[in-house]
């Protein structure tokens, strides 16, 4: 669990500090404040700076780009791709200009990143290979060039540094993205799950069901569909390959079990969040749009849900929404006298195109709510 | 009452009559409705709210009108402390024209009902604006003084002027008019001093820009 937040130039937040964070987080605001990017930045902070993921962000948003007729000089094109995910996409060797993400610490100097937060950045380095007398590679060396603001160093490489304290890998951008895809963040990477607002049936996943098949987390995920189908009995993913599997539902009073995408959006919302809290023990819920297919009767409950099993499964929650109904529900059940875990809303601000955070907690969030004033 | 707020700038009350007279007022002197008329239902959640107002999206400005009630200097202090706490640099006193002070971001105002001086409420303010020259205040004064010698008032001697101004509006020619409807139907006299003082704060605080 982090306890803060400090994000320093990645995409639109170029200096984010949020100063107390709590179990289960909202992050509200416009359009185009960050709400999704915090989430975005989290799951890499939990990865450790897996370099698949950061590929699947860009490829999602359309910054994956390709080799074209006209440029097909790859170092440029991974070097055009990644400086997408710099504010200002500004391509820059100058540790200052990094992407840090982390908590923050109390020092002798004041406030800083902590020893643990993920640093990316461009840099330069000398591959420097030791061959053989037939020529085959002995060692392979990357040593960084660090200030050299004068050029004085004319033949170097073009890098992307991963960073994590004192540990770091330089990872070459010349080369096939094959290559890349192996590495898999500094160190072995934290529990998380990360559901995004796009692809929902997509991402009900057969294999997070068989990761908690027939033990107690089974229980969680039909409680959790009784908020909207009070007659559910059990669920199962059936399918001709393990490929593509499709979740069915067994209701009381139906005889045979139902496809569940027959079932609507609701359902399938909620299964697709709930496998993916009994699957983040310890770890992190990245959750984009709560309210996404959710009527808003139905959002407490889910708030419940997710608020019981942050709790027994120790999951620290990130939830992003626009709904006021989303608001009160979590308000409800953060104050409700039966609830030990700690919460904070985060409304992200845009001021002249620098992104402000402003945080309530449990207490103010109770009085907004209870004299209607508008949070959000 | 509950209104749709619509503006970065909000005015807060104490209860439903101040914000009626509070647009009476507006209405009658043609100030801009720039600003949020909130009936806060409360002095208690009027102070509870006010940290939140300053953290919504955009906000511009925070205006508070209180009661002094028993003891101004009391009220002031208290009120002064809280929005301390939010960075504002405030005087000992509050001054006379009522106060308007900024921190970094926000602009606030603060009128202590009746004139920033004397200890009452609401409707001392509205007392203030019964006719100089008006026959039955001398009247509907000495009535009361008399119950209340007699002990045969129910109502708190601290809500003294409250009786008074509604026994003077039920001897108006259209009784049972409530306090708003009588600025608006000039049973009272609104050229008054300090009710050109409390409009010239409102204008100052929020039509200023």
């Amino acid at each position: 669990m982090i306890n803060s937040l400090n994000i320093k130039n990645y995409r639109n937040l170029k200096e984010l500090r949020i100063n107390s964070l709590g179990r289960v987080n909202l992050i509200t605001g416009k359009n185009n404040t960050g709400k999704s990017t915090i989430l975005e930045a989290i799951a890499l902070f939990a990865s450790k700076g897996d370099l698949a993921l950061i590929f699947q962000f860009l490829s999602e948003r359309g910054e994956n780009f390709k080799q074209t007729e006209n440029n097909k000089n790859s170092t440029d094109i991974n070097i055009r791709s990644l400086s997408s995910l710099f504010t200002n996409r500004v391509i820059s060797f100058d540790s200052e200009d990094a992407i840090i993400i982390g908590s923050n610490e109390n020092t002798l100097f004041g406030e800083a990143s902590s020893e643990n937060s993920l640093s990316i950045r461009f840099v330069k380095y000398l591959d420097e290979i030791q061959r053989d007398n037939q020529g085959a590679t002995i060692t392979r060396k990357r040593t960084l060039l660090e200030n050299d603001e004068n050029g004085l160093v004319e033949i170097y490489k073009v890098g992307i540094e991963i960073r994590i304290g004192k540990s770091y890998r330089i990872i070459p951008i010349e080369e096939d993205k094959s290559y890349r895809f192996g590495f898999k963040g500094i160190s072995s990477n934290e529990n998380y799950q990360f559901i995004r607002t796009r692809n929902i049936d997509k991402e009900i996943n057969g294999n997070l069901f068989d990761n908690i098949a027939l033990t107690e987390k089974e229980l969680f995920i039909i409680d959790a569909l009784k908020i909207i189908e009070p007659t559910t009995e059990r669920i199962a993913f059936i399918g001709e390959n393990s490929r593509e599997r499709t979740a069915v539902i067994k209701l009381a009073n139906v005889a045979t079990p139902l496809p569940l995408r027959s079932m609507g959006d609701g359902v399938n919302r909620i299964l697709t969040i709930i496998l993916a809290l009994v699957n983040s023990d310890n770890g992190f819920l990245l959750l984009d749009e709560f309210e996404n297919g959710l009527h808003h009767t139905v959002q407490e409950k889910l708030w419940n849900v997710i608020f019981k099993l942050a709790q027994s499964l120790k999951i620290q929650v990130f939830v992003t929404t626009h709904s006021e109904d989303c608001i009160s529900g979590y308000e409800n059940v953060l104050n409700n006298p039966e609830n030990k875990l700690d919460g904070k809303l985060i409304r992200l601000d845009n001021i002249n195109g620098e992104i402000h955070q402003v945080e309530f907690n449990a207490n103010e969030l109770k009085i907004a709510t209870d004299l209607n004033i508008e949070t959000r | 009452m509950r209104v749709k707020e619509k503006h970065n700038q909000k005015l807060l009350l104490e209860g439903n009559d101040d914000q009626h007279v509070i647009w009476a007022l507006c209405d009658k002197y043609s100030i801009t409705e720039s600003f949020d008329v909130i009936d806060c239902e409360g002095i208690t959640k009027l102070v509870d709210q006010i940290p939140i107002r300053f953290k919504q999206s955009n906000i511009e400005t925070v205006g508070i009108i209180i009661d002094a009630d028993a003891d101004i200097k009391k009220r002031w202090i208290s009120l002064k402390s809280a929005l301390e706490l939010l960075g504002f640099d405030l005087p000992i006193d509050i001054p006379l024209e009522g106060l308007i002070a900024k921190n970094k971001n926000v602009t606030i105002g603060v009128w202590i009902m009746p004139n920033n001086n004397l200890n009452g409420m609401l409707e001392d303010f509205m007392s203030f604006l019964v006719p100089e020259d008006d026959k039955l205040l001398p009247i509907v004064t000495s009535t009361l003084n008399d119950i209340e010698a007699k002990k045969l008032n129910s109502y708190p001697l601290i809500h003294k002027s409250k009786a008074i101004i509604h026994t003077w509006l039920s001897w108006q020619e259209d009784p049972g008019t409530p306090m708003d409807l009588c600025i608006t139907k000039r049973y009272l006299n609104t050229n008054e001093q300090t009710c050109e003082k409390l409009i010239n704060w409102l204008n100052n605080l929020f039509n200023a820009k």
